[in-house]
Parts: structure tokens; sequence; C-alpha cells
């Protein structure tokens, strides 16, 4: 027979490394975890560990470097962080009691994508998809705060790209015979970790979390999605809460492209939270608030009911102001539930984890009070949704001490009085002085020698000490053993003596081992009303993110907008409060926005600089603010109800694909062309700047048209090719708007500005000298641009070549509207019936 | 040659700015003030180094067209008052057109104006005046910088930082208490002071700027004659201060000093606060414009009233009222003081070695210090004690004055010996004013310590109270730290003993018992047996008396019976 090449410990290693080849296996040698081979080198790459070596059996020692037990968490966050997967292998059996090589294997993998002890209180995606014939299906989940979503979209691979950015994810989820074209977008375009799991079987115990689901195709990504993550949390996760099915929601849609642009939640150069929307908006005092207000942002409303609703909460806040800022003191003092629920469900929460639940359900009724005394229907209503937690809190409170170890192994958690035998545990191992001298008391009763004593020490332990005189007496019936003898006396033990001996000597053991088990019983019980905390948790966030709102739009002098049911926007002193906020002496000019009802798009010239892009801007995060239910910066503002935005503001070179600028902003246009509808806003800033001048202008010429004819969608649209303010005249439903600037001999100011007409110089001489250019080069390019000026018009101007479309036969809005997914075939046979009557 | 001159307008603009313009506050006062005039609803004001290097007041009001601009920057020029009819019944708060002019003449001031049909940027630099064109941002932005460069003398006048600072934070505090339609904010050195939200709630400015805590024990008070009209709001008697800066009175919308006004103030409060504290009040008044002359002094800090007496009545009544009318609970006048509660101690009280009141019990005290030997008559007004000296004729005793001087001296007693602390259980908060956070410093932070208070702060305005002197685990401790912390932000600066004895003092006063409150025979018995024990048994700790004796001799002067 073949001599193994290695030991049998690392036979053992490379058995289980073989069924997790992508992940670093942390392999528990008593106090530490090892490395070995290449993880081993990645690891002491990663974090500047000594790479050594382990004698294991082979001519050469295999890499090794190690971490110790206590300190892992720090380091597989770093790992994890850098996004790899991390494999926890453990001892499985007492090693003191194992026959031969300690059995051990994988108890828990941490990914990039399920890691439970988040670094940041931000929601930690990690989503599954799959791709159907006419559509795909996303599945994602954060597994610290168990919150499940799904969401059917079209086949479209620029759609799915989209929907995924926004997530902000960092692993996904496939099967193996996921396409590799997209594999290929995923990876190496956004570096995206992929993880396989194949299992999309849908499981009995699934169907609860699966209410609102009821497409089978959806329910076997959310199962993919659910298999993996058990797989690698190697446990059922009990706490998952109900799928929410993100198609049904009634959502104003903001893609990816538009989410960057608007600096919502991510800043464009440094990818940082300030300057954004949210950053000026989060005064939120929880991190589940401070979520809840992220996702709020990304997903704004596009149902008046539920913005109405929202708006009323604000207004009540802005005027109950007192009692806004009592309750905001006391949010503060709330920790993470949601977290706090999972970590107990999932069974990795300490007993300080459990003091904070406690401490945080403990003030649930000090802000039921504050709620109702205000007096406000709408609070009083809001109130009586807070669970009141007593039991809970007083079970928590009658069980652990105030001040309470990290670690659940230590003892040192539990209350005098919350269990009888751990009392005695306590009382045992704190020296048992008083069972000792009540014990010498009964044994001088029993035997009636007055000077018998019980005394200890280290060699013999406890003993009933005799002096010579009273040793006659000693009667065998007492049951006494001699042990020492003495010169004055002599020692004995008796069974009941020894029993408590070892009772001491054990005591403190048992008292950690009980408080162990007592702690892990408490914990299950508390997890048994984990979905209803959840439900309190979802509660207090909503109320966080209103009480944030109301007091950012108060302090900020906000208005309440008003949606109202004509296809137009009526904003009067308008301003950007990101950009108000960032600048610290505010010099920021309000404007309005005007589009009546029969405007389509609002051309938008003027010189560069000149407030073009920042007024679009201020449109655009208005009608965020406003449909997610949020007070805007005007001072007049009536809005329609958008469905979708999409933005096109500012060069975004997608380096990393490779594609040029041009190519990007023909992309995004695309996008927003192919799914704008009526209700949408548009937002193009220069588009066609890209290419050569004509190309450029007819590209920008024929998307203007296009959308003033067939989309009809509320559009800004800015240029600096001025030819184009002509369409106005040809079509009615364009307007044109200028930056305004005043010019004084060489010298001009912006005025920041929009006003109506339209402008044809843009300055961009001006704006050079502005940067500080060298003065021959400008002197040389205004005598360029003399020359050009003088020059007769280009005939060949394709202003004067207007592109007319063909007008759309009227079936082609009955195909729009229709959704193929959701028909039957019978359904779709009399639709076809009823096309062909119509041609 | 003549040999009195017309003084150029630089000159004379220096001259008045020797008047207007004293400080950075009195610059920031007349800035934040045109602004107002201007009918702005967003007033922001941004200081630097203490307003030494530049200060910025920016307005969302009406704003200038450039000819205005430039005349606005002219002495005596102003769009406030057009003959001396209009004298009379001034409404806007400036109207001597100095401010603009005087502040050019000591500064470089830069303005920027729009109406919103055109904008104007001005430069005055040595009296000369640049104009430029400027964005159509409508109202006015105003940059002072260099503040008193051509004037050494006023620049070395200017006082540290942080007591520039500190006089700029009040200076906005009472104008924002005034306009609270307006949004105010205040930074310095890039850092937010504070910034109202003009939702016209006086309320909420005091929240603002004083914290949840003052704002949560305020009492509304509103009335009306057919003289004036009185709104606003009192502060308990707990929230109460040892200076006079949280008497905030408004007159017409501008915040006055008056003296006769304050002195009723505190006045109706009387009975309701320990001697030498001050209720924190925030009033405003209405009254027709022609009973106002304001044109006494440049800074317009001080008025004349034509019925001042009429208003002080009326004040005075309308305090007292509201004051009786709101139910005060117990602990306001003074925690659940031991002191008050001879006739049922609780057994806790009893027990607790802390607790020495118990020995007021003890009966066989005897008078062996002093030859005064004093039997307890009754009770006058519920406030005195009337005792008499074996025919050494009657005395007066202040029952508050008495206890208090026992207190003290036990208290001093205790106190010399160590200062041990505790650690509040129920968490003690305290809010610190505004304008109080600038002064706040290690020095202070050590004076507190000295004796036994410990804050550390908590995020904002707030401060927790780590640790309180352990005999005041029986006082309301918020009450104490407050009081403590205002002597020691806002008092006269006293040598660190002066400073203990004070805290004793202070917590000695709020043990004691209270005028207003009924005692037994024995219980003045008791109390008077431990006065007469004490070492200076004829002085509370603040000096006022606590014995007044009336000769047997001189009783019978009065009654005509010497020389039977």
């Amino acid at each position: 027979m073949k001599k193994p090449p290695y030991t049998p410990m690392m036979m053992q290693y490379l058995g289980i490394k073989e069924r997790y080849q992508d992940t670093l296996i942390f392999f528990r040698l008593g106090d530490f975890y090892e490395l070995f081979f290449d993880d081993a080198k990645i690891a002491s790459k990663e974090l500047s560990l000594v790479l050594t070596g382990k004698n294991a059996g082979s001519e050469e020692r295999v890499p090794m470097c190690g971490i110790p037990h206590h300190a892992a968490k720090n380091y597989i966050a770093r790992l994890i962080a850098r996004g790899y997967k991390v494999g926890i292998v453990e001892q499985l059996e007492d090693p003191a009691l194992a026959k031969g090589i300690v059995d051990r294997d994988v108890t828990q993998i941490y990914t990039p994508g399920a890691f439970i002890d988040g670094v940041n209180d931000a929601n930690n995606f990690i989503v599954a998809v799959d791709e159907f014939p006419l559509f795909y299906v996303l599945a994602y989940c954060d597994i610290s705060t168990g919150e499940l979503s799904a969401l059917k979209i079209e086949h479209d691979l620029s759609t799915l790209m989209s929907e995924i950015i926004k997530l902000q994810v960092k692993e996904i989820v496939i099967a193996s015979t996921f396409p590799n074209g997209i594999r290929e977008s995923f990876t190496r375009e956004q570096g995206w970790l992929l993880s396989l799991g194949d299992d999309d079987q849908v499981r009995l115990e699934f169907e609860p979390l699966f209410t609102s689901v009821d497409d089978p195709s959806v329910m076997k990504t959310l199962s993919r999605l659910i298999h993996y993550l058990e797989k690698t949390q190697k446990r059922s996760l009990d706490y998952l809460k109900k799928v929410q099915m993100m198609t049904a929601e009634k959502i104003l849609k903001i893609d990816a492209f538009s989410m960057q642009n608007l600096e919502l939640v991510q800043s464009i150069r440094s990818q940082e939270k300030f300057g954004t929307l949210y950053w000026l908006l989060d005064e939120t005092s929880t991190p589940m608030g401070s979520r809840l207000l992220k996702q709020w942002i990304l997903k704004p409303s596009s149902d008046l009911t539920i913005i109405t609703s929202r708006q009323e909460f604000i207004q009540s806040f802005i005027h109950h102001y007192l009692y806004r800022e009592q309750l905001r003191v006391l949010m503060k003092e709330i920790y993470d539930l949601s977290r706090l629920i999972v970590r107990v469900s999932f069974g990795n929460a300490n007993a300080r984890d459990l003091l904070f639940l406690k401490s945080s359900l403990a003030l649930f009724p000090q802000i039921k009070r504050l709620l109702k005394e205000t007096l406000d229907s709408n609070l009083i209503k809001l109130a009586n949704q807070i669970t009141n937690f007593e039991s809970l809190v007083k079970l928590i409170e009658d069980a652990l001490e105030l001040d309470v170890p990290m670690s659940i192994h230590e003892g040192g958690m539990f209350k005098q009085g919350y269990d009888a035998n751990l009392d005695q545990w306590i009382k045992l191992s704190s020296g048992g002085k008083e069972w000792m001298l009540a014990f010498e008391q009964q044994e001088r009763a029993r035997t009636g020698i007055k000077n018998l004593k019980v005394g200890f020490n280290k060699v013999f332990g406890y003993f009933i000490e005799i002096s010579n005189g009273q040793l006659n007496s000693v009667d065998p019936t007492w049951g006494y053993e001699r042990r020492q003898t003495l010169t004055n006396g002599e020692r004995f033990i008796t069974s009941e003596l020894k029993n408590f001996e070892l009772q001491i000597l054990n005591a403190e053991e048992k008292r950690i081992q009980l408080e162990f088990e007592l702690f892990t019983n408490l914990r299950k019980t508390i997890a048994t009303q984990t979905t209803i905390i959840q439900q309190a948790a979802e509660v207090l966030a909503e109320l966080d993110v209103l009480l944030s709102l109301a007091k950012v739009s108060s302090d900020h002098q906000w208005i309440r907008p008003v949606f109202h049911q004509e296809h137009a926007v009526h904003v009067e002193g308008g301003r950007h409060p990101v950009i108000e906020k960032v600048m610290k002496v505010s010099r920021y000019v309000d404007n309005d926005v005007k589009i009546p009802s029969d405007v389509s798009v609002l051309l938008i010239t003027g010189p560069n600089m000149g407030g073009k892009s920042t007024f679009m801007r201020q449109l655009s995060i208005m009608v965020v603010m406003a449909q997610m239910g949020c007070y805007v910066p005007a001072k007049v503002a009536k809005l329609m109800v958008f469905d979708q935005i999409f933005t096109r503001i500012g060069a975004s070179d997608d380096i990393v694909s490779g594609q040029s600028t041009f190519m990007v902003e023909m992309a995004e246009t695309n996008y927003a062309l192919r799914h704008a509808t009526k209700q949408s806003l548009l937002v193009f800033d220069e588009i066609g700047r890209g290419t050569s001048t004509y190309d450029g202008m007819a590209l920008a010429e024929a998307i203007i048209e296009y959308i003033a004819q067939n989309l009809q969608c509320k559009t800004l649209f800015s240029t600096h090719y001025h030819e184009l303010t002509s369409i106005q005249k040809r079509l009615p439903s364009v307007q044109n708007l200028q930056a305004t600037v005043k010019e004084e001999k060489d010298h001009i100011t912006f005025l920041y500005k929009i006003t109506q007409g339209s402008m044809n110089k843009s300055y961009g001489i001006n704006v050079a000298k502005l940067a500080k250019m060298p003065p021959s080069v400008l002197q040389r390019a205004e005598t360029i641009l003399l020359q050009l000026e003088q020059q007769p018009k280009n005939p060949s101007n394709p202003v004067s070549i207007p592109i007319q479309p063909l007008p759309l036969p009227p079936w082609i809005q009955d195909l729009r509207a229709l959704d193929p997914l959701t028909l039957s075939p019978m359904e779709a046979l009399a639709f076809l019936i009823e096309l062909k009557k119509k041609i | 040659m003549t040999k009195i001159n017309l003084l150029d307008a630089q000159l004379s603009n220096m001259i008045a700015a020797g008047e207007v313009v004293e400080r950075p506050s009195s610059v920031i006062k007349e800035l934040v003030e045109n602004a107002i005039d201007a009918k702005a609803t967003v007033i922001e004001v941004f200081i630097h180094d203490a307003g030494r290097t530049l200060m910025e007041v920016l307005d969302n009001g009406s704003g200038m067209s450039k000819e205005d601009a430039l005349l606005s920057i002219q002495r005596h020029a102003t769009s406030k008052i057009h003959s001396a009819f209009d004298l009379f019944k001034i409404k806007t708060l400036g109207f001597r057109g100095e401010a603009l002019p005087s502040i050019a003449s000591v500064s470089l001031l830069t303005l920027t104006t729009s109406d919103g049909t055109e904008g104007t940027t001005l430069t005055v630099e040595n009296h000369e005046v640049k104009v430029q064109s400027s964005p159509l941002k409508q109202g006015t932005y105003v940059s002072v910088k260099e503040l008193f460069y051509n004037t050494p003398a006023r620049l070395k006048y200017l006082k540290s930082d942080v007591i520039e600072n500190a006089s700029t934070i009040e200076t906005m505090m009472r104008i924002a208490l005034s306009h609270p339609s307006i949004a105010f904010s205040l930074s310095m050195d890039g850092k937010l002071q504070f910034k109202t939200t003009g939702r016209g709630d006086l309320k909420e400015v005091i929240t603002t700027l004083y914290g949840l805590s003052i704002a949560q024990k305020l009492i509304p008070i509103a009335m009306t004659t057919p003289d004036f009209q009185i709104t606003g709001y009192l502060g308990k008697p707990e929230i109460a201060k040892s200076h006079r800066y949280g008497l905030i009175t408004l007159l017409n919308g501008r915040s006055v000093y008056m003296p006769k006004i304050n002195k009723t103030i505190i006045d109706a409060y009387h009975g309701y606060l320990p001697v030498s504290r001050f209720p924190m009040v925030f009033l405003s008044m209405t009254m027709d414009a022609s009973l106002v002359d304001v044109n006494v002094h440049p800074t317009k800090k001080e008025v004349r009233l034509s019925k001042e007496a009429h208003l002080m009545e009326v004040l005075l009544k309308a305090i007292a009222d509201n004051l009786r009318a709101t139910p005060l609970p117990k602990e306001i006048i003074i925690s659940d003081t031991p002191a008050v509660s001879y006739e049922n101690p609780s057994p806790a009280m009893v027990q607790d070695p802390l607790f020495e009141t118990m020995s007021l019990f003890d009966q066989n005290v005897s008078a062996t210090k002093t030859t005064l030997s004093l039997t307890v008559l009754g009770q006058l007004a519920l406030t005195y004690i009337l005792a008499e000296d074996d025919q050494q004729g009657l005395y007066l005793i202040d029952q508050h004055a008495a206890d208090e001087r026992i207190n003290y001296e036990k208290n001093l007693a205790r106190a010399q010996s160590q200062l041990d602390v505790f650690e509040p259980i129920i968490p003690i908060m305290v809010d610190f004013k505004k304008a109080d956070l600038p002064l706040w410093n290690e020095q202070k932070k050590e004076q507190l310590a000295s004796i036994g208070i410990v804050l550390s702060p908590f995020g904002g305005l707030s401060f927790k109270v780590e640790s309180l002197p352990i005999w005041a685990h029986h006082l309301d401790g918020y009450a104490y730290v407050i009081s403590m912390l205002d002597q020691v932000l806002h008092g006269e600066p006293l040598t660190p003993l002066a400073f203990r004895e004070l805290s004793i003092a202070t917590r000695s006063c709020k043990t004691s018992i209270k005028a207003n409150e009924r005692l037994s025979i024995e219980q003045m018995q008791t109390l008077v047996n431990r006065l007469v024990l004490c070492e200076q048994p004829y002085h509370c700790p603040h000096g006022r008396p606590t014995i007044i004796h009336f000769d047997q001799d001189q009783i019978e002067k009065w009654f005509n019976r010497t020389g039977f």
C-alpha cells in the first residue's frame, strides 16, 4: 500500500479543502486557526501575517500561517472586505475524548454577501439571478436583517445590470448553467464575486415566506438564494422575513445611471455619502432608520396615497416639534433592533446583545406615550402600531446583570435569584464559607465535641480536626476517616465533606456550563418573538425616517409639495438643496421650473457654468424628494406623479469596460428612450456633444423630435447647439429657456437665472479665462472665434433639414402597453385577433 | 482762513462709528436689523475669528437696485423714514441711516445685492467704491473684513475671542427670539451655532436656543389690555438662573433693556424663587409705536415708555396670576427635601447616615454656646418665628434664613473633611445655552469638579452629570448643577474656597425650610435651639439677618411704660 503523502491531519484538511475550492479555509488547531498552501500565501499577504511552514509528513514543509482563535473575527472581516470567502473548520468533538484524529468540518462560511457581523450600518445585499427565456429574476437578501425581496424584469441586459448596480451588491449567486457572456459582464465590468448555487428546489418550509409570490420562476430563484445561504451559514435561517415582490410596488423607477448622476446616495467623485441627497436627509437616530431612508431615496413612491400619508406625518412632526425632538432623543437610545434580533435568532447574540435588545424595547412605552400626547390622530395611530414588550423586557431584566462579559463562556451573566441551581453554584464557587461554618456547627452538635474544627490545607483539602483530649469519643458510626495525625490531635474527613470539596472544585466549571445553558435557553425563548420584534423594528425605522425628514424639512424651511392631476410641473423659487447646503455661504440663485401641460421639452441654452446642469438636477432631486413624501426646497411646488426618472448629466467614461464617453452616452440615452412613458421625466445634458458638431446636432434634434412627438414626457434638454432652438417654431411643445449672463465690456457675470428665450453664445473663452488659461491662447482663440462668426452660415445646416418621423399607427400604443409575461395563451390569441382587425 | 471745517464724510462716519460700531456684535446687530427691515425670511450670519477677520450676513430680503445700493453707503441715507413726523412712529428696527456707512468707514466692506432684476456688488475700501454686476440672487449679502483695521485703538479694545463670540451669540439669540418668523442661522469659524426654523413659533425658537429641558418647563402667558398686548413664556422656578441673562423682553419686536420692567418681572416671581435667583422669562410686549421713544441711544438698546407705570402694574398682575394658576409640582420649589418633612420622617431617612437633620428632633439640645435661651411664642405670616428670651424682649427669626444657617454650618464642617462623590443612578442631563458653550473650558470644568460636579459632553448642547457631591443625593440634582454651572459661567470670579462656600450656601439654601410654610411650635423650638448653637447665628450664609431683636426696654418705651 502506498504511504499517503501527508500526515493524517493534513489529509483531513485536504479532504475538506477539496470541497471548498474558492474559499479560504480557517482550520482550527487548538487555540489557533491555521491556513495552508495557497490559502496561507493569500492570507499572509492580505493580512500582513508571517508565512511559515508546517511539517506535514512530506519532504517540504507546507506553507502555513495562523491566527489566534479569539482574534479571528477581525481578520475574517478584513478578508471579506477584500472579496474573499472564508470557511471556518472547527473541531467537532472534544480532543480529550477523541480517539485518533479529532473530527473536524466546516461550521460556517463567510462570504462578502453573507456576512452577518456587518462592519457598518448599511444594508449588505446578496443577490441570486436566473435567466429565463423572456425575463430575468432577481432575488436578494440582507442576512443581517432578514430582508428578502424579489424582482422580475424584462430580458434586457442593461436593465439587469442597472438593477444589480442599484443594490450595491458584492456577491451574486448563479446556477452553473448561467450564460457565460453575462458572467463575463458581472465579473469583468463590475467586479462582482460569483458563487455557484445549483439547488433551486422549493422546499415546504419556504412557503410561509412566499405568500406574496405566485410565479414559480421567482420561487425558484428565491430558493436558490436561500439554499445557498443555508449552505454557507450551516443552519436554517428562521428569521428571514416574508418576500417583498418589488415589481408589485408602485415606485418611481430610477435607473442606475440616474442614481449615480443625481448623486442620490453616493457622490460621483469619491463614492462617499457626503454631498448626496442621502447625506442631506439623514438625521435618523438609528441604523434601521438610516437603512430605510436609503431605500426610500432609491425607491420613491408613485402611489399618491403613500406619498400623502408620509407628508401628513411630516407635517404633524413639524408642528409637534417639541415631541419630535423628545422622540429623537429617545430614538438615539435604540440599538439596531433588526440586526440584534437576527443575531438572537441566528444564535450568535451574546449577553450584551440581549441587554441592548432589552434597553431598546424598554423605551417603547415612552415612545408610545409621547406620540399619544401630541393628540394628533395620525400619530396616535402610529403609536398603536408599536407593540409593548413588557414581559420580554422583564424576562431579560430579571435574568441578566447590568454589566456582562462579551463572551458567553465565562459566566457572570445572570442575576442572583434567576435560577436556584445557579445560585447554589455561585455560592459554592465563591468559597462556600457559610456552608463550612454551618457544617462545623452541625458536626459539633452531632458529636458533642465542642472544640471540633473544620479546616483546609492544600495537601488534604477540607478536614475535621479533633484534639487529642476528645479523640476517645469519636464514634465509628459517625463515618469519620482518619487522614493525618498531629502532635495535638487528628484530622478526619467524611464523605459529606469530600462531596462538598468536590462540589467547590467543580462549582466554577458547573456555573459556567449552567450559565451557558441558561443563556442559550433564554436566547431561544427570545428567538420565538423574532417576527413581532422584526415588525416592531420596521415601525420604529419608519418613525425614525419620518422624524428625520420632518426635522430636515423644518430646519431648511422646505414646503409641502402639491400633487395635481394635470400633466404639468409648476415650481417657483426652487433650489437644489444639496448644493445649497454644501456651499458654505449659500449664494444659490433660486429658479422657477414651469412645464405647462402642452409643453413637453424645455430646451436650455446658455454659457458653460451658467447653471444649466444645476437647474436640471434641481428639478430631478425635487421630484425624488417629493415622491419620497418629503418636503421640497421651493416657494411653490405643484407636481405631477412621475413613474420614472432618466438622467444623462455629466460625463462618465466607463473606463473599466473600455467604452468611450460617447458610447456610454448613447447607451444611456437609448435606455431612457426605450423605457420612458408619458409619465416619465427625462433629463438630458448636452446629448451629442461627444462627437462632431453636425452628427451630434443631428442626433440631438432627432431625439428632441422623438420625445416631443412620440413620448410626450416632460424633458429638460440642455445644449450648446444654438441652432436647435429653432425647433420651437416647428414644434410648439418645445420651449426655449436660457441661462442668463450679463456682459459688460470684456467682463461677463453669470446671473444663474433661467428665463424664457434662447442664447446664441456659449462664452467658452470667458470660462477658459476664469480657468486661468495662458493669455496668448485666449487671444488667439478670440481671433479665431471672430473669423468663424463672420463666415456665412453653412448651407447644409441640419436645422433646415427637418427629420419628420412617420406618424405611428394607433395600435402601436396597445402593443406598447402589453406585458406578454402576464398573458395566458388564450389572452394572447385574443389580443392577436384584435390586433389583426385594426391593421 | 476759517478755523472751523466741515468734517469730510469719512471722518464724520468714523465718529458715528464710534457710537454705533463698538464691537463685532454691534456690527452684526446693525446688519441683521437691516436684513429684517428688508423683509427677509432667511438670515444667515457667518463669523470668523470672533469677527476680527470676516463677518458675513446673507439675507433673502427685497434687495436693492444699483442706485439704492450706492445710496445706502452714504450717511443718513435710509429708506425707513422720510420726515420728522415718521420719527414718532418708528416701526422698523433701523432708521438713523448710520449703520452701513459707519461700518464701511472702519472696515473693508463688500455689499452684494439684487432686487431680482439686477444684481450689484459694491466694494468699499478707503472710501473708494467699486461697482460690479452680480448674480440675481434676490436679497443682500454683506461682508465686513478687517474690522477696525484703520482704528487701532478700537481694535485693541476688543476682548478675547471667547467674550466677543459670546456677545455675538447673545445678540443673535435676542434677535432670533424677537423674530420667530424669520429663520436665522449663526456659524462661527465654520461651525453652526444655531439655526431657527422661522415657523413663527416662539417656543420652537426657545427650544432651539436653550434646549429641550428648558422648553419643557415654560408656562405660556398671553393677555391684552387697551394699551398693551403681552405674550410669551414664563420659566418655571426650577429653571431659574443666578444671573439676569434669562430675562428676555421684547418691545414691538425689538429686544430692549428696560430696567424697571425687569425689576417688575423679578418682583412678580417673589415667593417662588430663592434669594438671588432670577427667572427665565420670554416676554413680547406690543404697544402703539407712539408710546415708545426709541431714539434715545444710537444702538437703540434703551427706550422710553410713556405708560411705563401702567405697564408695570399690568405685567406684575399678569405674571403673578399665571404663576399662581399653574400647579407647580412640589419638587420644583425644592425636591422632596427631608428638611421640610419633620412630622413624618420616612424610615429610610432615619437610617441614612447622611441625613443628619434628624437631630432636629433631638429635644435635648440645649443652648450652651450663646447665652441666648429662646422660647418660641408663635409664627408670624408663616415665615417668621416669634420668640422671647427670659424677659430680654422679643425676637423675630426668619425661619428660612435660620435653617439655612444651620444647614450651612453643618455642611461646611462636613465638606471640609472630604469630598465624596457619587454617580447619579438616574442619569441627569443638563442642556447648555448656545451662548454658554464657548465659555465652557478646562478651568471652568475644574472649578465645578472642585465641588464634586463632573460634566461630560453628551452631544450637541447636552452634558451628562457624571458625578455629584454625595451630600447632594437627596437634592434636585438638576437644579443644583444648573445653578452651580451658572455661577461658574456668569457669576463673579471667586476664589476656589469662596466658590466652595458658595456651593455649600446654595445647597444649604435648597435644603432649608422655606418661607410660607406652617411649622409646629415643636418644630420651631427645635429650629431655634439649633440656631443658637451656630457659630454665627445672626446671619444667613448670604449675609441676610436671621434674628431681629426688640429690646424689652425699647418695647416698654413704645408703650410709654418707662419711668413707671
